[in-house]
């Protein structure tokens, strides 16, 4: 079966296979503070997958998912903290308010695009935030809910890391078919052209709703994650400083791609863990990576990446190879190779 | 073509996932305590053993053992809004191990500083870092309430850390909630009330009947604000919840609260802010004339001279605030510290480093009395109860809290020699406690202020 998938498609099972061995052997090789680490960088490379789902294949930047994710991180929160109920309770709690806050956000968004949806989307962020700095009784303002413990069956570290492995392989598996599926294309067709998918007969703005909804549940899931993480949660967590590093997660991985975001997640958590312990000024040296990657790589890692790919095949002369990939792709995979 | 092309990688996603579900079931069991097969980790759920067995350094490396070095983590946010005050208090912090030895009764004093960034969730990565890989068995931190708290309640349940806080002053770590952090202290820290408590006595013995106050809109400023409302009204002054006047954390324009605050009928002005807000506060102020017309009487942090040190001396010339750090105290602990951070950094020292010194301070003479002992950390936090130091903020005793008690300054900014201005302690309330002037049993009876509660006894 993999003969007969092209050159390009077995490179990418085999690097996608390896990651997922090393995901899984990963508490077996390093001690728990980088697990706890990897943990981490998975949760928020899932929140960044959401974030890429509206801005990279529907064209809806957002600065406002850390506010759908907190708000499902709240509800966890209060109910442990505050109500004192079951996980189940917790996480049913934390799920609803993260899908009514999506809605609502969604029903606010589904009519406007670009600049202005970033705009919408911003001041929606903020008002989670808002709110949680303001509801003293229910948020305990900027002290945070803490007393939020992790169910038993995933209360170790370990534990508690393979879940999230497994949850992150889910949802990342459930947004690849979201992405392929005919839904999808759609999706896609609304960040080409809104215009003309309207003259197709399309609902748009039902078609952004949709897509806000399915994100906002990825971004709901995460939020939850995140706050078993943690056990904590505090305003910072729907500031929009946590929506804007989603954002620009996505950004460096490269947009558009799925596995982009989570590349960049890993990133920028290493940057803030691991590159901190040796130099002081790391968020001037995550600066200048950033402006390197938008200045030569505007695709982000994965495009600059794939685009030297097929820049190789090309010199190998495999033009059937290439052909190929457009063929699965469509053309615009192969713009970047041939702008070069 | 499409389907096929998602198959494949759909099926080897699916068994991977199977595998790992399958990996994760021997620990995610339900008897956790027992060993599985060889491949599978023994999860052991009292110790926190990594799977790949010791690897855990919380308790591999945490002996406490006399000979090996005493590892302390330093939380600090050195980026982001506060970071000057942070790194004021690294600086400190490192300017006392320079001046004083790092062997201390046979102990090596190692530390690492991270950075909290002023965010909860990032000081909690640290936290596992400093504990989990560094090994620390002292944390000094964090600075924002919220940062400190989240700290404190991480390792709360960790028996084999102390958590020193000498700069975060969330009013109820040493109050309400005390009894849930068995390890947590205050060495060389505060509770925000503490000396606001004294302010509103003070206020009342100058003459004053009626105040307004302006407070930034956090916990830090409600507590702060409460402290003060509520001694200046139990004494008989008063303070109409109108003339209470609450700005977000961050506000730059302050030109319309302080026309607000004109036309009030009030006889003095209580006023807290932080950061850069307060330049911003006191700039508004003696622009708009109202320095030489209305009394404004500051919160500790409003005249901490790392907020005021940019400021023109006209704009602060003759403020009063009450604080329990007085850089201008004349007293050798206090003039020592002043001339060894001035030295060094060429400015007069604000209230983050004489604090992140005193818990310096406090390690230092604690290790001594026990011997370099830190094996049993309930025993160290004993040791550190019944010391009397005397540091630059003057004499220093814990109460049974873990607060520290201190002499209270009334403070002055005034002109030095040099030409630069600093507080000086004009009047002095000795032997504050974090309850002072109420009995802890009836105080701890109320709530913690907040913006609803200031425990305004002139209201209605």
């Amino acid at each position: 079966m993999l003969k007969r998938l092209s050159l390009t498609a077995r490179v990418k099972l085999v690097l996608l296979a390896g990651a997922i061995a090393v995901g899984i052997a990963l508490p077996y090789m390093v001690p728990q503070f980088f697990v706890g680490l990897a943990t981490l960088a998975l949760i928020l490379g899932l929140f960044s997958m959401s974030i890429d789902l509206l801005g990279g294949y529907a064209g809806l930047v957002t600065l406002g998912q850390a506010g759908i994710a907190a708000a499902a991180g709240y509800g966890v929160g209060y109910m442990a903290n505050r109500v004192g109920a079951g996980h189940l309770t917790q996480i049913l709690v934390g799920l609803a308010l993260g899908l009514l806050v999506s809605a609502i956000f969604g029903a606010m968004a589904m009519r406007a695009d670009g600049v202005y949806f970033m705009m919408i989307t911003l001041a929606q962020g903020m008002i989670v935030w808002g709110l949680s700095m303001r509801l003293t009784h229910i948020t305990g303002a900027e002290n945070g809910l803490t007393g939020i413990i992790r169910p038993p069956v995933i209360g170790l570290y370990w534990q508690f890391y393979w879940f999230v492995l497994g949850v992150v392989l889910l949802c990342s598996l459930a947004l690849y078919v979201v992405v392929h599926s005919p839904f999808g294309s759609a999706v896609r067709g609304l960040r080409e052209s809104e215009a003309r998918m309207r003259m197709l007969g399309y609902n748009t703005a039902l078609q952004k709703f949709y897509v806000f909804m399915v994100a906002g549940f990825f971004a709901t899931l995460s939020g939850i994650l995140l706050v078993y993480l943690n056990q904590f949660i505090s305003p910072s967590a729907a500031h929009l400083t946590a929506s804007a590093l989603g954002v620009l997660q996505a950004i460096l991985g490269g947009l558009g791609t799925l596995v982009g975001p989570m590349i960049g997640s890993f990133i920028l958590v290493a940057f803030q863990n691991v590159v901190s312990q040796y130099l002081e000024r790391w968020p001037t040296l995550m600066g200048l990576t950033f402006i390197v990657v938008i200045l030569f790589a505007q695709k982000g890692i994965v495009g600059a990446v794939s685009k030297s790919w097929y820049a190789w095949l090309r010199r190998r002369g495999r033009d059937e190879e290439l052909s190929e990939v457009a063929r699965q792709e469509g053309p615009v995979a192969l713009e970047s190779s041939e702008s070069a | 073509m499409r389907s096929r092309r998602m198959r494949t990688p759909t099926a080897l996603l699916a068994v991977l996932i199977l595998v790992v579900v399958a990996c994760g079931a021997p620990g995610g069991g339900g008897d956790a305590t027992s060993t599985t097969s060889g491949e599978a980790p023994d999860g052991d759920v009292t110790t926190t053993t990594a799977p790949a067995g010791g690897g855990d350094t919380s308790t591999a490396e945490v002996g406490g053992g006399e000979g090996e070095p005493l590892r302390i983590g330093v939380l600090q946010p050195i980026t982001g809004a506060i970071a000057a005050s942070g790194q004021d208090a690294v600086d400190a912090w490192e300017l006392y191990w320079e001046n004083h030895s790092t062997e201390v009764a046979g102990r090596t004093i190692e530390w690492r500083v991270e950075d909290t960034g002023g965010d909860p969730d990032t000081t909690l990565q640290k936290v596992e870092e400093l504990v989990g890989n560094y090994g620390a068995e002292i944390i000094v931190g964090a600075l924002l309430a919220n940062t400190t708290l989240a700290l404190a309640d991480r390792l709360k349940d960790n028996p084999d850390v102390v958590v020193i806080s000498p700069i975060g002053s969330a009013d109820d770590l040493t109050q309400r909630v005390r009894d849930q952090y068995p390890n947590f202290v205050r060495a060389g820290g505060w509770t925000s009330s503490q000396t606001s408590h004294v302010l509103g006595d003070w206020a009342y013995q100058q003459g004053y009947r009626n105040a307004a106050t302006i407070c930034a809109d956090y916990a830090f400023g409600h507590e702060m604000c409460g402290g003060f409302v509520q001694v200046f009204t139990e004494r008989g002054g008063t303070v109409e919840p109108a003339n209470q006047l609450w700005n977000p954390l961050g506000a730059q324009d302050f030109a319309t609260y302080v026309t607000q605050l004109q036309g009030m009928d009030v006889d003095a002005v209580f006023a807290v802010q932080v950061g850069g807000a307060v330049a911003d506060l006191l700039q508004t102020w003696s622009d708009f004339g109202m320095k030489d017309q209305l009394p404004l009487l500051a919160g500790e942090t409003l005249t901490d001279i790392s907020n005021i040190r940019n400021l023109d001396f006209s704009v602060v010339e003759g403020l009063i605030s009450a604080g329990h750090w007085a850089e201008g105290l004349d007293t050798p602990e206090t003039q020592e510290f002043v001339q060894v951070f001035d030295e060094a950094t060429g400015e007069l020292p604000s209230y983050y480093a004489a604090a992140a010194w005193t818990a310096a301070q406090y390690i230092d003479a604690t290790l001594q009395a026990t011997g370099g002992d830190t094996s049993d950390k309930q025993a160290f936090l004993e040791a550190m109860r019944e010391l009397e130091l005397q540091t630059p903020f003057g004499p220093s005793v814990l109460d049974d809290y873990g607060n520290p008690i201190y002499d209270i300054y009334i403070r002055e900014v005034q002109q030095r020699d040099d030409g630069r201005f600093w507080n000086v302690p004009i009047e002095t309330y000795e032997d504050i406690d974090q309850f002072w002037p109420f009995e802890p049993e009836e105080y701890l009876q109320q709530p913690v202020y907040s913006r609803e509660f200031q425990g305004n006894a002139s209201e209605g």
